[in-house]
């Protein structure tokens, strides 16, 4: 029997988006506290299977539906998934923007089902996954990105430490929010945490995924 | 890990400790009763040498008597006594309750005696096999052509009162120690492996970041989690799932 994977994605107006919207006002918090300006987020975890990709998507979904303009990026050349989310083709992407210097307004896909949320997917399969996303082309494209005036920026990436992709997508100026999963070994979570402090990258905080069921406080 | 830190892990599963280990002494208890119960009797033997007249060969009767009695001790644990014993007890006991029966010597240190036991499921059994031992050692000694032992017996077989095992009161305090070293030790090992997974109880704390979110088991949302539909902006059915949690599998295009 083939394995289905399964894609979640919460609705906006329901509960279910509660931690999504916390975690949009802690984001908020912190960079308040920062005193910065907010800049792309990367959300990373140490390892695979941790649900960055998840919560970047519900994430995304989530500010658009409050009515921000967001820019969703699948940063994971090695495993996209972001266009099986959305059910989009995963080309053109990124690497048609850097490799084939494709027009990043040519590639953003509008997603007006979804509010104010557009995606860049990741392309096509590249051999060079690490070179495309450490290439000043990327960084050119988030400036395209900046001068759009997008509210939000939000760039799935692969794991910390699988590839140095995030690493290289954490020096470019990015937020970090590293997703980690209850019950995961600590170990992992505290080499990547390193590894991004090498980088001088701005880790903004955790988000603790697959913490058992939803908290109940419905509305009469 | 500091005794600081043990003594913690053992008083924060102090009630796992106390249930698991009542637990075990319980068990104990249940399998000591179902065991069968053993009587052993025993009967105290003098080993002696015949002196041959010789005033300074009685000054080393003592030790070699003694030695005798160490060395007929092993000659009993070998089970060499069972065909004289059989034939002692002809008539009296079966050949087959004779063999279950389990006789052992054991030589009395610095002296020339020898405790012989015999244990049996049955206190009668077991007295009056070891009353016949003696004897059976004497038919051993005599058919071997050693003339100058002596097996002389110093105190006779009592049919004993109360089993000799199992001991219940040995095995619940045994019970009850190993299980209050066992638990703690599983209760600190315990903890020593939850120190090393992430809790988010303690993640803060472990990684000197704040918590931003703790999102659940998307796939754990209950279907009544699916209250209105098309709330927050979002068309249902065009993207997400229709009514509003999604939670469906989607697959790339080919």
């Amino acid at each position: 029997m083939m394995f289905r994977p399964r894609r979640f994605l919460v609705d906006a107006g329901s509960r279910s988006a509660e931690p999504f919207r916390a975690l949009r006002l802690a984001i908020a918090a912190v960079r308040r506290e920062d005193g910065r300006q907010p800049r792309p987020l990367l959300v990373t975890s140490p390892a695979a299977d941790d649900g960055k990709s998840t919560v970047a998507a519900n994430y995304a979904l989530v500010a658009a539906s409050a009515g921000d303009r967001v820019l969703l990026l699948d940063g994971d050349l090695r495993r996209p998934s972001l266009h099986t989310f959305f059910d989009v083709a995963r080309s053109p992407g990124l690497v048609e923007t850097v490799e084939d210097r494709l027009d990043p307004a040519e590639a953003v896909r509008p997603l007006p089902e979804f509010g104010g949320l557009e995606l860049l997917t990741a392309g096509y399969a590249t051999t060079r996954p690490g070179e495309v996303v450490s290439s000043r082309r990327l960084a050119s494209v988030l400036d395209w990105a900046r001068d759009r005036r997008y509210d939000s920026v939000v760039i799935d990436s692969p794991p910390v430490l699988g590839a140095a992709d995030a690493s290289a997508l954490a020096a470019v100026g990015t937020d970090v929010v590293l997703v980690v999963r209850r019950g995961a070994r600590r170990r992992p979570a505290t080499q990547a945490l390193a590894e991004l402090d090498l980088v001088g990258a701005n880790v903004l905080g955790l988000v603790i995924n697959r913490c058992g069921g939803p908290q109940e406080y419905a509305t009469r | 890990v500091s005794t600081r830190d043990v003594y913690r892990a053992l008083w924060r599963h102090k009630l796992y400790i106390a249930v698991a280990t009542a637990g075990l002494v319980l068990l104990t208890w249940y399998l000591t009763t179902l065991a069968t119960p053993t009587y052993e009797s025993s009967v105290l033997v003098r080993i002696q040498q015949l002196e041959d007249g010789d005033p300074t060969s009685s000054v080393y009767a003592l030790q070699a008597s003694e030695r005798l009695a160490e060395t007929y001790a092993e000659i009993v644990d070998s089970g060499a006594l069972y065909p004289p014993l059989r034939s002692q007890l002809t008539g009296t006991l079966p050949e087959e309750t004779v063999n279950a029966t389990d006789v052992t010597g054991d030589p009395v240190e610095g002296l020339d005696l020898l405790w012989m036991a015999a244990e049996s499921p049955d206190p009668e059994t077991a007295a009056t096999v070891a009353d016949a031992a003696p004897a059976a050692l004497a038919e051993l000694i005599e058919e071997s052509g050693t003339v100058g032992d002596r097996v002389v017996t110093v105190s006779a077989a009592r049919v004993p009162r109360e089993p000799s095992s199992p001991d219940l009161t040995l095995n619940l305090l045994v019970a009850g120690a190993l299980g209050l070293v066992l638990n703690g030790l599983i209760a600190v090992g315990a903890e020593a492996i939850r120190g090393r997974l992430i809790a988010p109880d303690r993640a803060a704390e472990s990684f000197d970041l704040p918590v931003l979110a703790r999102v659940p088991s998307l796939s754990l949302v209950p279907l009544s989690a699916r209250p209105s539909t098309g709330a927050g902006g979002v068309t249902p059915g065009a993207g997400t799932a229709s009514p509003p949690l999604a939670t469906h599998s989607r697959e790339p295009r080919p």
